[in-house]
């Protein structure tokens, strides 16, 4: 008896503690929302300095959820992107950034470093001629006719002789080059004016040793014959090169080497190595100097030399399928 | 008397600066100009839920040229139809309709708009472009030479100019002057993937060899060489049709379909 009024009881007071509004709501006390916002931004800010940027990136996404429309935080989700040479993800963030804040001369800077960096000259210019920052591009002084430049004669079709003798390495995978080597034998060609060339090919393969000397093997070799138009004049003899030593030299830039030595051969091959760090004292105007981009949308700060870092990575060219000249393929505006 | 001072001072003090509005229909311009859609979308959604009385037609013709820029080509040759026949003059209306009727297709209907957008406004670049390809469709040359050369000394994209001017010349059976255009266009934008497949097939039909750019990789080569073997075998070429095509499959990294399809069509070599 005891025992069931006593659990009777429990019962009572369990019943009495539980809610019986199963939906559970979160919400901001007080001036929460805000402080998130901004700790979030912050906290962006200083990952993104740091060269973090998939990180910082998740802090601006966390921003964004907080306030959708914030252009700081947007903005910051474009600049991650654009570090990381998602720039394709990277220009929807930007303009979704601008169509916020349409005057803010920070995003415009930014997005035009991106496009830049892509190879989009001409958009960028066009950007940052909207925040003056570039002379419009002059037209029609100096320009030549078209007229003028149909007749001009178009260059030899041959490509010099040095340029089809270098060796050189290609990316197959992200474990493996593949070097390349020529010879040729004049003559004997099926087509007039053709010479048949032999191309061998190696697939070197490159491991990481941890610190040691990185690890060689040649995985497989392949050969095919190719032909190519004999040269003019001089016709140079290309000499087929001995792997061994071709594959001695490219090994220390090759990118498959990792850390610290892959970043240090990306920036050696970008010309950044002087360039400064501008990681201001009050904090508000960081540029990383392997990205140029900035974090802070003060409009009103300036940004001297900004050109000269600004480079970002990932700006090889596109990979698209070629239109075929039969369906048309102009452009109209 | 302390009241009246406590009004007096409430009405002096300068009231906040008013916050400037912003123009909308300038960027929503630049920002389609500019080919960023996202944001031209979006601006134009903040213009519509504020808009002011005189924003009825700026708003509408914004939301035709937005089409146009988003590819919805009917919709903007209906809006801008609809513009144009309420009354209103604007080059934007009639550069857009001419553009959006040769997109459809119609380039003999689209030449009425054209000819109006450059009437009134001779410094749009994109009118005179698009006139020559109307120009062009009519086998006018002469006509689109003109209009080409007046979009090309204006605009700031020349390369667009520069390459509809070529495939003008190619259709005129003058491949060596589209070489030569097409080279100028490559010098400006070495990696627009059209410029080099047009310009190869310039080449191509000029009975020129194509030249492999130190930034093609195998497959991207492979596929140049793909291309400039069907032109050569459109242009009935078989024998430098084969030589390309082999190259293409031999060169590439990974199975190229089109050019084996292709080279199946030549058949065996004859000895």
């Amino acid at each position: 008896m005891k025992r069931r009024a006593i659990a009777i009881a429990l019962i009572v007071a369990s019943t009495a503690c539980s809610s019986t509004n199963k939906e559970v709501a979160i919400r901001p006390v007080n001036g929460e929302a805000g402080a998130a916002l901004e700790g979030a931004l912050a906290r962006g800010d200083l990952l993104f300095s740091r060269g973090e940027h998939a990180l910082a990136m998740d802090a601006y996404r966390r921003a964004m959820r907080k306030d959708p429309a914030d252009p700081h935080a947007l903005n910051g989700v474009a600049i991650s992107y654009a570090a990381i040479g998602r720039h394709d993800l990277a220009r929807e963030f930007f303009e979704l950034a601008l169509a916020r804040a349409p005057q803010d001369e920070r995003i415009h800077r930014n997005f035009a470093r991106s496009l830049a960096a892509q190879g989009l000259r001409s958009e960028a210019n066009a950007l940052l001629a909207q925040i003056g920052g570039a002379a419009v591009v002059p037209m029609a002084k100096g320009r030549p006719t078209l007229a003028q430049l149909a007749a001009a004669r178009a260059p030899a079709a041959v490509v010099a002789p040095a340029q089809f003798a270098r060796s050189g390495l290609e990316r197959v995978s992200m474990g493996e080059v593949r070097l390349r080597t020529t010879s040729t034998s004049a003559g004997g060609a099926g087509l007039p004016g053709r010479m048949m060339s032999q191309l061998s090919t190696a697939i070197v393969t490159v491991a990481d040793a941890g610190g040691t000397a990185p690890i060689v093997s040649l995985a497989r070799e392949l050969k095919a014959p190719i032909t190519r138009s004999v040269p003019q004049q001089g016709a140079a003899v290309v000499a087929r090169q001995p792997l061994g030593r071709a594959a001695e030299v490219r090994l220390t830039t090759i990118p498959v080497l990792s850390g610290k030595a892959k970043a240090t051969v990306a920036a050696s091959l970008r010309g950044e190595a002087g360039c400064p760090a501008t990681v201001r004292a009050d904090g508000k105007d960081r540029r990383l100097p392997a990205t140029g981009l900035s974090i802070d949308l003060s409009a009103s700060r300036a940004e001297p030399k900004a050109a000269k870092c600004a480079s970002l990575a990932g700006s090889e060219g596109r990979d698209r399928s070629f239109e075929q000249l039969w369906k048309w393929s102009g452009t109209l505006g | 008397m302390s009241l009246a001072l406590l009004l007096a001072a409430a009405v002096a003090t300068p009231s906040p600066s008013p916050v400037p509005s912003i123009d909308y229909g300038r960027m929503v311009d630049e920002a389609v100009d500019g080919g960023r859609i996202i944001q031209a979308e979006m601006m134009l959604g903040q213009w519509r839920a504020a808009p002011r009385p005189e924003d009825t037609r700026p708003l509408e013709i914004a939301t035709a040229r937005l089409a146009l820029a988003k590819g919805q080509n009917q919709e903007a040759e209906t809006r801008f139809a609809a513009i144009s026949q309420g009354g209103t003059v604007d080059c934007r209306v009639d550069e857009g309709l001419g553009i959006a009727r040769l997109r459809l297709g119609r380039p003999q209907e689209a030449l009425p708009a054209l000819r109006r957008a450059v009437d009134h406004c001779a410094d749009q670049w994109r009118a005179w472009n698009a006139l020559g390809v109307a120009f062009d469709a009519a086998k006018s040359w002469a006509l689109s030479a003109a209009a080409y050369e007046r979009a090309f000394q204006l605009t700031d994209k020349p390369v667009q100019v520069l390459n509809n001017y070529g495939l003008s010349l190619m259709a005129q059976g003058q491949a060596a002057k589209a070489a030569a255009i097409y080279d100028k266009a490559r010098e400006m934008a070495p990696d627009d993937a059209k410029v080099i497949a047009n310009g190869d097939a310039a080449y191509v039909m000029a009975g020129q060899d194509i030249q492999r750019r130190p930034t093609d990789d195998a497959n991207g080569w492979a596929k140049r060489l793909s291309h400039a073997g069907q032109v050569a075998l459109r242009i009935g070429d078989t024998v430098k049709a084969q030589a390309y095509l082999s190259r293409a499959v031999t060169e590439s990294e990974s199975f190229q379909p089109e050019a084996v399809a292709a080279l199946a069509t030549i058949g065996p070599a004859k000895p």
